[in-house]
């Protein structure tokens, strides 16, 4: 420290502080950046990582086409065509026809509808119901933190089928109770990994610094604290919805989710199974259609991650 | 424990400004806090009945070595004590009330509003998500129902009071777009920004490099006078509290060992460890050359202590040092010293 302006002569002697005084300007500002606009530095996010682009893209579609099924499909999904059952891509039906001659094009797209609303409802649900409270878990610790992590762990233990099973066997199959299921499996899961980035950010300086200003703990836990551990709960969204469509179609596809005549993705590869070897082409697009969502949502997911990486910071 | 000789010699020791002539209530009154961590057994006591009080718009120093009490202390103060802290005994009469007493929502009104603290690390103390101004807002709206556009028109009057140029466009900045003593200046507009009693800053210079830090003691005392706040600064370096506080509490494993006015602490220290660290201020021996730290490190004590806490780093260490728990007693006005070889209790040097 050699803010000095007296001598000394040896611990006798109180040294004087000579303190800076006048203006309290800084002269170590940092010129202020203009930051280039959002949008700009999303394009350029979008640019850098391919993968990521194309499984947003991917995805984007196939919410617009299940948006707007009624408009781009060719035929109505629910009139059967006895004159054209099990027929293969043609000009007239560009997927093919299903065993009552229906157009699979129109099915596939309208099953984008279901596929995507049982998903998201459970996906929602567990955002909504999980996050919060594995956050809150995670931020007071303790008993309450204690219980849910037992009854997650009970509800772990159970796989999505067998989960699903006992819930339609209670409400029966319906689209209801494989929203039900699906959410039930997935929020202890969400709720994991909230606690766990609430863990990591409870010890945060700005946190102690947010309850010496008396902020409340609400206040603490979901607005200081939440936009910090968005990161691991961006990815979590994103890949457990991956998770939770690829389930949704295997309930369907053994009954226990939506019941035909729903022209549901898992419902019409449950019937096509029969017809594998005559008209491999009927199982073809719907399967194709579970892979290419399910796979576009890991390409998003895997790519949030990537970008939520601080080593793989850049400057915008 | 030295609960015993604290409360004896509490009427006569326990520093009070009445004797320096002011005779109001002051505005904090500390008596006998002790905070121990852990289980009664294996406890170790971070902060050994310290008393002390603090009038209004005065300056207190807490300095001491790293791991001596000096920010325990503080979080005790404002209740940000986490298990497995406690506070094993103590008062802390803030304004007439014992904060120890009060239950958290009221520990809430008071943290922020009346008493703020200011933390040692501009770098990690603000929320890297948010504006700066957004959290000069959240520090305001806390406790004060104001709308958006005003807290927002207080924030930047906040950042001209604290010196950053450029403030209204500066609050639309993200932490990471400042500098350290821009952010600590930030920091500090938090604290002052609902014009609190009493500010307490722990080291909050520590981090940043010398001149920023003359600029922000500068700022410091500037706020002090102009908002009328109390304050107790804490550091390890004697030289920043002589230039800043009043009155200066040497603190040693959780015990104040040596409180006076500051210029006493600098020109006449008394205990042998004020004396040391007094030595081994680098300006006290420019002329050899030479820096002379104080031998050994810091001890942590449990909870009885029968001898002096110095006892195993003391220079004039004799056998009586170890057979009774020395306590603070009065060295002249304005000076209280905790050691049997100094103070009225003067016993014949080599008397065992």
């Amino acid at each position: 420290m050699t803010l000095r302006g007296e001598d000394t002569n040896g611990p006798e002697a109180a040294p004087a502080m000579a303190l800076a005084e006048g203006p309290l300007f800084t002269d170590d500002s940092l010129p202020i950046r203009p930051t280039r606009s959002g949008l700009a530095r999303a394009l350029t996010t979008l640019r850098r990582w391919p993968s990521f682009t194309m499984g947003l893209a991917v995805v984007v579609l196939i919410v617009l086409a299940a948006a707007g099924a009624p408009l781009i499909s060719p035929y109505d999904p629910n009139v059967p065509n006895f004159a054209q059952v099990l027929q293969g891509p043609s000009w007239q039906h560009l997927f093919g026809t299903d065993d009552l001659g229906r157009d699979m094009l129109t099915r596939v797209i309208y099953g984008a509808r279901y596929s995507l609303g049982i998903s998201g409802t459970a996906v929602g649900l567990a955002t909504l119901i999980g996050i919060p409270l594995g956050l809150f878990a995670g931020y007071v610790g303790g008993v309450f933190d204690a219980v849910v992590g037992r009854v997650s762990d009970a509800l772990f233990a159970f796989p999505a089928v067998l989960m699903a099973i006992a819930i339609a066997a209670m409400l029966g199959p319906s689209a209801r109770s494989a929203v039900i299921a699906l959410a039930l499996i997935a929020i202890p899961e969400f709720s994991r990994v909230a606690r766990g980035a609430m863990l990591v950010e409870r010890e945060g300086t700005y946190v102690e610094v947010s309850r010496t200003l008396g902020s409340s703990w609400a206040f603490i836990i979901f607005r200081a604290i939440l936009p910090n551990a968005l990161g691991p709960l961006l990815v979590l969204i994103s890949l457990g919805f991956a998770n939770i469509v690829l389930n949704e179609a295997a309930l369907t596809f053994l009954g226990l989710g939506a019941q035909p005549p729903v022209p549901e993705w898992g419902a019409m590869l449950s019937v096509a199974r029969r017809y594998i070897v005559s008209a491999p082409y009927f199982a073809l697009f719907p399967g194709l259609a579970i892979c290419l969502l399910v796979f576009a949502f890991n390409l998003v997911g895997d790519g949030v991650r990537d970008l939520m990486d601080p080593r793989q910071r850049r400057r915008s | 424990m030295a609960k015993r000789t604290s409360r004896q010699e509490y009427g006569s020791a326990h520093w009070s400004a009445a004797e320096s002539g002011r005779p109001e209530a002051p505005l904090l009154d500390v008596r006998d806090l002790t905070v121990a961590y852990g289980a009664d057994d294996q406890a170790v006591v971070a902060v050994r009945a310290v008393s002390f009080t603090l009038q209004h718009g005065a300056v207190l120093g807490l300095v001491g070595e790293s791991g001596c009490g000096k920010t325990t202390t503080a979080l005790t103060l404002l209740r940000l004590l986490r298990p497995p802290a406690r506070v094993v005994q103590g008062q802390i009469g803030f304004r007439g009330a014992d904060l120890l007493l009060q239950s958290d929502r009221d520990m809430e009104q008071v943290r922020g509003n009346r008493i703020s603290l200011i933390f040692q690390n501009p770098m990690t103390s603000l929320n890297p998500t948010y504006t700066i101004g957004a959290q000069i807002v959240e520090a305001i709206r806390a406790h004060r129902r104001i709308g958006g556009a005003e807290a927002w028109a207080r924030a930047t009057e906040l950042m001209t009071m604290v010196g950053i140029p450029d403030g209204p466009e500066r609050l639309r900045a993200y932490p990471h777009e400042l500098s350290g003593g821009q952010r600590q200046r930030a920091i500090i507009a938090m604290a002052i920004a609902l014009e609190p009693d009493l500010v307490i800053a722990d080291e909050p210079t520590t981090a940043l490099d010398v001149t920023i830090q003359a600029q922000i003691l500068w700022l410091l005392t500037d706020l002090k006078n102009r908002l009328g706040m109390s304050m107790i600064y804490i550091t390890h370096d004697l030289n920043v509290a002589a230039s800043i506080c009043d009155h200066i509490a040497v603190i040693y494993a959780g015990e104040i060992v040596e409180i006076a006015a500051a210029r006493q602490i600098l020109g006449n220290p008394s205990h042998p460890y004020t004396r040391g660290l007094v030595a081994s201020l680098p300006e006290t021996s420019w002329r050899e050359r030479m820096v002379h730290p104080i031998k050994g490190h810091p001890p942590i004590y449990g909870r009885t202590l029968t001898h002096c806490p110095f006892a195993p780093r003391c220079a004039e260490v004799i056998d009586r040092c170890w057979q009774e728990h020395p306590a603070l007693l009065p060295l002249g006005a304005e000076h209280a010293v905790r050691c049997i070889r100094r103070g009225e209790r003067e016993a014949d040097d080599g008397v065992h």
